[in-house]
């Protein structure tokens, strides 16, 4: 396999791209998918290797010009078809759960929403019981929270569903979910803190 | 490295083992309190580990101390299960066409 300097690369694949060197990346991509693939999926790997590959392809071609050379391209390639793969890989697998995988998420979720979107009225709220912890942090989740905050953490902690599936289904993308999570984080550890204790404290009670 | 990545899945397999038969209300709370034992006030979001990771990748590939060089990186790493998978196969891959290509 030919090696070439990320300055070649830019030249040979930018505009009109040169054939022999989308060939070469185009196998650079499917060896390395194929190999990490290998023990990520049970069945169509070849198709699954191919189809990523020309996504993959598609995707760095269109982007070539945000190469900034601080990295070899090989692996700025790489990464850019890691996202493709692993990205439709979980909204697959997702997508494929079995009914009771879909029933136990949903029944948790339902049974989490029901606990955090409602004012649940006073509950005894002892610091030395597991009870007591899990309704003061019901309360600071219920306080300091926006709905959308709780909804993303019911999905993703929950759920268990993907960030990017999670991020589709509320209509957001992953890394605008992945700031409002941690905002809710920040909001609810700040909290805790002032409440005088540390989140080490209430898994302590667990 | 394969410590610190053996780490990180111990960490998330247990603050996402939703196989586990427990209540989900006592799930989700201890499942927050792990998480905000290591939530900090600045954090990096997903497309900012997106932009520098392959640099980062390098850099563990050429044995530096990636997690001292880029701090916030590795913090994000050891929240977001999504972006720890993703480092992990591109290293996977780096080294596999390593392999593959090498003279």
């Amino acid at each position: 396999m030919a090696k070439y300097s990320n300055d070649q690369w830019m030249q040979l694949l930018s505009g009109e791209p040169d054939s022999d060197a989308l060939l070469e990346l185009r196998e650079l991509l499917v060896r390395g998918l194929r190999y990490t693939l290998s023990t990520r999926v049970d069945s169509n790997l070849d198709a699954l290797v191919e189809d990523f590959s020309q996504e993959a392809l598609l995707k760095i071609l269109d982007k070539i010009d945000t190469f900034r050379g601080e990295s070899q391209f090989t692996t700025w390639a790489q990464k850019i078809a890691v996202r493709v793969a692993l990205t439709e890989l979980r909204r697959k697998r997702w997508k494929d759960r079995s009914l009771e995988e879909i029933t136990t998420s949903r029944d948790g979720e339902s049974q989490m929403e029901t606990m955090l979107m409602s004012d649940s009225g006073p509950t005894p709220e002892d610091r030395t019981t597991q009870q007591g912890m899990m309704n003061m942090v019901q309360r600071f989740i219920q306080e300091e929270l926006t709905d959308r905050q709780r909804q993303a953490i019911l999905k993703v902690m929950v759920s268990g569903t993907p960030m990017d599936v999670a991020a589709e289904q509320l209509g957001t993308n992953r890394n605008a979910l992945y700031k409002l999570i941690h905002d809710a984080r920040v909001r609810l550890k700040k909290r805790v803190i002032k409440e005088g204790l540390s989140p080490q404290d209430i898994l302590d009670a667990f | 490295m394969t410590k610190f990545i053996q780490k990180i899945q111990q960490f998330f397999s247990h603050l996402f083992g939703f196989s586990s038969p427990k209540d989900p209300k006592q799930q989700l709370v201890q499942g927050m309190m792990q998480a905000l034992q290591m939530t900090e006030e600045k954090e990096l979001a997903c497309e900012d580990v997106f932009e520098v990771v392959d640099q980062y990748a390098e850099m563990i590939i050429r044995g530096e101390d990636a997690s001292e060089i880029m701090p916030l990186v590795h913090h994000h790493l050891a929240m977001c299960h999504e972006c720890k998978d993703e480092f992990e196969m591109l290293l996977e891959m780096m080294q596999a066409t390593a392999e593959l290509t090498a003279d």
